[in-house]
């Protein structure tokens, strides 16, 4: 505070005696206070008692009904500030004295409020300094700095700034009340942060203005003095990246591709004020096939994340596991922003992955009192490549409304190779016949996509209203050429074709929805819904004649087409407090839709109306805990492959039949959940429930011959019923050092089928359950799951298809931060696959682990040798039950394998670049 | 002042301090209503939370109230009729303060669950500044908080208003706190709205602890310490519980 801004009208004189005592350190001040008339002592007043030094408050008093005050301090020199709503304050001087131990002031009167004027003349070079309306404008390079002097050094440089040992600023001996970079509050929580840390070279000017106060909700129009730090354009650049790679170098042999593992990464973003800009690469051959979640998240990867469909808790990327895969990902990323008033976004990636899959499957077929088996061995080998492009451009067009543009297009490329050798036996295991089927299939196709949203808010608060219309274009043509042969008992048979597919569709939506508030407390939600449009599949099989493919097989070529037209209205209420919301509404459609045969020029017309209602209830008491509750209900189109009237050959042993008549299906779906955290105990619990009946189901009927070929057709069926529950707790104990989980879930589901025409109906109960152990130490973390799955499936066909299985798992995790940089971390996960087919019983046992460490003093670059698989045991091993057959398959994967790894994390500054391990 | 080189510009500028119809009584029971606004860009720095931030719902507002009679005063949350977006982002915490006793409860909202702390009133260091301003009516007096190196905090009090109390735990000046900010502005509190019609009715300055455990805030301060200490979002946490402290 400085002191000789104060104005005062009255010093109080204080006596100086001469008889000095050294053990006086305390100081005894009094007075009484008085109006302007000095007529009336005052009571009330506040008194406050200032250490001249510092102006730290000391004490305060209010006056007591004689308007007097009594401080008793040490020893030091004081402002006494004295402050009464009617008079204009007041304030003396109490310099500190060894000698004097009391200061009495027996009358202090009051002045009269008056009105402030002041005068600030401010002169300057034009060169150096200018007004620019009511806006002075120092330009900063005519103020010479040291090379690496922040902003602080430049202002004390400026004529008329002065900053105090605080970094308080004023100007022109006002104070500046806020200190802005570009016109906005640029950094987190200090205005000193930027005046201390921003280099003064980057600085163009600096601008000092008044504007109204942000903070004043009084209604008043307070002006407060501001700085305003423009910097040049290249001040808040900035880059920062990532690159690693890792090879075991061939060294030791990768016997499914006869090449060295390797897994390379290269990610690079670089920023400025308005733009931003990545780049991205990664290739493997390892089942590593994406970039970790933190890392999509900090590069702002967005479209990638959403098209590998991972999780946010799983960390270290996408792993491949139905084959031995080869991927490689590249790409870039652009952002702009236009003024103030718009986005626009652009991205390109190429994808291009590579996967061979060798499959064994045993599966056993249930018929009415028998059954029989097939062994199937598939090998598939693809090569899919696409390029994709996003656009998006968003603008607001006024303070209410904003405008989003989107368009995307993608092609697509892809090569599969696919062997099946199918070998049927009976139920002694006693051969039938064979057959091998290759399948060769060349696909390029397209996809188009525009999406326009249009989104308006009104003055009235709520009240929103949003436009959107899609146009989806999709196009894919298929080359393939199907080979078979087949050996039975005393005769063979063969299949030599060639076919040509085409398949797409074009489709419109509309989708209008408006929003009205009601009260404070209701709402109206309306919904229009549009869709015109149409799928189409063009099948064109050829045998050969005279050695070319010149002989269109009719009975398996046609043109089909599905045009749609539907018109959905729904109207919704919504009940709103800070802690409940209902919502209860109703949907009306009507659906029109023309199965289109070209070949006989037939066509099955269908007018379908549906109600669709639905109901949510969401409770939140507090912060941790959530209660949910929804049900809805909805209906989807069959898919054009289930309506296609012509059969689909690819396997000859198991033909597919579309049916043209196939209707609509309608779900219900019920979702229960709630959940509870108490965050100072950090116990938790979550739970729930789903369940979804589905009418007009789409499911097979299936004809077996006598040889136990099929051929399966698409029909709709009634009451299929799926439902699980589910629920698990954490417990923290000794201090958060170990955390106890238990989970539980149970399953159970209905489902019918048509087997030679006859019902069937499968009932699949499934109950699991586990426990998991977590140790946290500072440096050492170590948990230890168990998991059981027991699943009884049973079929009303044939009894004998019963065939309970289960499924333990022991799961343990470990990582360890040593000193040095030094850290280990290794996994392990046990399988006990129990009640199989013989074969299929198997246990596995894999083992990861990793020891690395980090060099630079920032920790940076880190060095890693992972090893996988340690014990050479990995296999992808499944059960499923459909309708009367149960299958196990394995899929063979990439097993025990090294890596040696070096990552280098880098940015502009040479700071510590953090992983992101969690969402925090 | 005197010109040295160059072009001379002599600017002549009028501050005129207006005098608005204040407040000229004196006040020592009622309710103080304030606005919390926070601006979320500003309070967090995180990459991650600035993707649910933008220009258009950086600024949130919470209001809260103080009810108070000469020695007891309540800081409570008035809780909106309506659902806000982002509720769970800034701090709801309730302060009972006990100025014969010279004691404080605070009912913390920690993530949903309400812990309680009893302890002494807050000691603060305030420099008093000869700068004012008007709220709500009053004439108010700056005053600056240092908190560290990096955080300062400004009040603004009412000499008017008696009891020394403030919003969000503050209190220690000769007056009622009617305005609190960061120096950024990242979180201020001021008052809009005051009613001294009546008095408060004992219940409402009553603290329902029921059977909860009341800590003091050193034991807090370790228990959190220790079950928090070591997680990343730990440091943040404690930061939000002790902004103010």
């Amino acid at each position: 505070m400085k002191t000789n801004r104060i104005l005062f009208a009255f010093i109080c004189a204080f006596a100086v005696c001469c008889s000095t005592s050294i053990y006086s350190q305390t100081l005894s001040i009094s007075g009484i206070v008085n109006d302007s008339t000095g007529t009336k002592t005052l009571s009330k007043s506040a008194v406050s008692l200032i250490r001249l030094n510092d102006s730290t408050l000391v004490q305060f008093q209010r006056t007591d009904e004689k308007g007097t005050f009594h401080f008793d301090v040490a020893l030091d020199t004081f402002i006494v500030l004295i402050e009464h709503p009617q008079f204009e304050h007041k304030t003396l001087y109490v310099l500190g004295n060894p000698s004097e131990k009391t200061v009495e002031i027996p009358f202090i009167r009051m002045g009269v409020k008056v009105k402030n004027l002041a005068e600030v003349v401010v002169q300057g070079n034009k060169n150096r300094i200018y007004y620019k309306g009511d806006t002075l404008v120092y330009v900063a390079d005519s103020f010479k700095v040291a090379e690496n002097a922040v902003v602080e050094d430049l202002l004390k440089k400026l004529p008329g700034i002065k900053i105090d040992e605080n970094g308080q600023i004023t100007s022109q001996g006002r104070e500046i009340s806020q200190v802005l970079v570009d016109g906005d509050e640029f950094f987190g929580s200090d205005p000193t942060i930027a005046t201390k840390n921003l280099a003064a070279k980057g600085v163009e000017s600096v601008q000092i203005y008044e504007k109204k106060a942000q903070d004043n909700t009084s209604g008043m129009d307070e002006k407060i003095q501001v700085m305003d730090l423009k910097l040049k354009a290249d001040a808040k650049q900035g880059y920062f990246g990532k690159a690693s790679f890792a090879t075991d170098a061939g060294l030791i042999g990768n016997p499914t591709t006869n090449f060295p593992f390797y897994e390379g990464e290269l990610l690079f973003n670089r920023f400025d004020n308005k733009q931003k800009f990545s780049v991205f690469l990664l290739s493997s051959n390892t089942p590593r096939s994406n970039f970790r979640f933190g890392d999509m998240n900090k590069f702002g990867l967005e479209n990638e994340r959403d098209q590998s469909g991972m999780s946010m808790w799983n960390q270290n990327g996408q792993r491949t596991n139905t084959g031995i895969p080869q991927t490689t990902k590249a790409g870039i990323y652009f952002n702009d922003r236009i003024k103030d008033w718009g986005k626009i976004g652009f991205n390109y990636s190429f994808n291009q992955n590579r996967l061979n899959a060798t499959q064994s499957s045993l599966s056993q077929y249930f018929l009415q009192d028998t059954s029989y088996y097939t062994k199937d061995s598939i090998s598939n080998i693809s090569l899919n490549t696409s390029h994709k492009v996003n656009l998006n451009f968003q603008a607001k067009l006024d303070s209410l409304t904003t405008l989003e543009i989107k368009p995307s297009l993608s092609f697509d490329e892809g090569i599969t190779e696919n062997t099946t050798i199918n070998a049927f036996q009976t139920e002694a295991m006693v051969p039938t016949f064979t057959s091998v089927i290759d399948n060769t299939n060349n696909s390029n196709g397209y996809t188009a996509r525009l999406e326009s949203t249009i989104y308006r808010m009104f003055k009235k608060p709520r009240r929103e209203l949003e436009l959107k219309y899609i146009l989806n274009k999709t196009d894919n043509q298929t080359d393939g050429s199907l080979l078979t042969q087949s050996k039975f008992a005393n005769f063979t048979d063969s299949i030599d074709q060639k076919k040509q597919n085409d398949n797409g569709n074009q489709l419109n939506y509309a989708i209008v929805t408006y929003k009205e508030p009601l009260s404070a407390k209701w709402k109206l939600q309306l919904e229009y819904y549009l869709e015109s449009g149409k799928s189409y599949q063009t099948r064109n099989t050829f045998a050969p004649m005279l050695g070319t493919y010149s002989q269109r097989v009719d009975s398996l070529s046609n043109a089909f087409e599905n045009s749609r037209f539907q018109n959905r209205g729904t109207l919704l209420m919504v009940y709103e407090t800070n802690q409940h919301t209902f919502n209860v509404g109703v949907g009306f459609r009507n659906i029109q839709l023309d199965n289109y045969n070209a070949i006989g020029d037939s066509s099955i017309l269908q007018s379908i109306n549906n109600v669709l209602p639905r109901m949510s209830y969401n409770y939140k008491p507090g912060m941790g805990t959530r209660l949910n509750f929804n049900y809805f209900t909805r209906s989807d189109q069959p898919s054009i492959n289930d309506i296609q009237p012509v059969p689909d050959n690819s396997n000859p042993n198991r033909l597919k039949i579309g049916n043209a008549d196939l209707k609509p299906n309608y779900i219900h779906t019920l979702n229960f959940q709630f959940n509870r955290w108490e965050a100072l105990s950090g116990r938790y619990i979550w739970s729930g429930l789903n369940a979804t009946l589905t009418d007009n189901a789409f499911a097979t009927d299936t004809y077996f011959d006598a040889l136990g070929r099929t051929i399966a057709k698409t029909v709709n069926v009634d009451g299929n019923f799926s439902a699980n529950a589910y629920a698990g707790a954490g417990f923290p104990l000794f201090n958060r050092k170990l955390e106890v989980n238990p989970n539980f879930n149970a399953n159970y589901s209905k489902f019918t089928n048509y087997i030679n025409g006859q019902e069937n109906i499968t009932y699949n109960p499934s109950i699991g359950g586990g426990l998991s152990l977590e140790l946290k130490f500072d440096s050492l973390e170590v948990s230890v799951t168990q998991n059981y799955f027991y699943s009884s499936p049973k079929s009303t066909f044939n009894s004998l298809s019963s065939t309970p299985f289960s499924t333990q798992e022991y799961d343990m995790e470990f990582k360890w931060t040593i000193p040095f940089g030094f850290k280990i971390i290794a996994d392990g996960k046990y399988t006990i696959n129990s009640q199989r087919a013989s074969g299929f019983n198997r246990n596995i046992f894999v083992i990861n682990a990793e020891i690395q460490r980090a060099f630079l003093p920032t920790g940076n670059l880190i060095l890693a040798v992972n090893g996988y698989d340690l014990l050479n045991q990995n296999l992808n091993l499944q059960r499923q039950v459909n309708g009367n057959v149960v299958t196990d398959n394995y899929t063979r994967l990439i097993t025990r394998y090294f890596l040696l790894k070096l990552t280098y994390r880098f940015n502009k500054n040479k700071t510590k670049e953090d992983d992101f391990e969690g969402w925090y | 002042m005197i010109s040295k080189a160059g072009i001379k510009l002599l600017f002549l500028l009028v501050f005129l301090s207006v005098e608005f119809a204040a407040q000229c009584q004196f006040y020592a029971t009622g309710t103080i209503f304030y606005t919390r606004r926070t601006n979320l860009q500003k309070r967090f720095t995180d990459q991650r939370m600035k993707r649910f931030v933008n220009e258009d719902n950086k600024i949130k507002n919470d209001r809260f109230s103080l009810t108070f009679n000469d020695t007891v005063s309540v800081f409570k949350y008035i809780a909106p009729n309506v659902q806000e977006d982002m509720a769970w982002l800034t701090s709801k915490n309730q302060y009972y303060q006990y100025l014969g006793s010279q004691k404080q409860l605070t009912i913390f909202q920690f993530f949903g669950t309400s812990v309680y702390v009893k302890d002494s009133l807050p000691e603060r260091k305030w420099k008093i500044t000869d700068s004012k301003r008007a709220i709500c009516g009053f004439q108010c007096r700056k005053a600056i908080y240092q908190k560290n190196d990096s955080t300062r905090i400004y009040a603004w009090y009412a000499p008017n208003i008696v009891p020394s109390i403030g919003p969000e735990g503050f209190c220690g000046l000769p007056g009622a706190i009617l305005g609190i900010a960061t120096e950024d502005g990242g979180i201020i509190y001021f008052a809009d709205k005051v009613d001294f019609s009546e008095a408060p009715t004992q219940e409402k300055l009553l603290a329902e602890i029921g059977k909860n455990k009341v800590f003091n805030l050193k034991e807090l301060r370790e228990k959190l310490e220790k079950d928090y200490g070591n997680t990343p979002w730990g440091k943040r946490m404690f930061d939000d519980m002790f902004r103010w402290l």
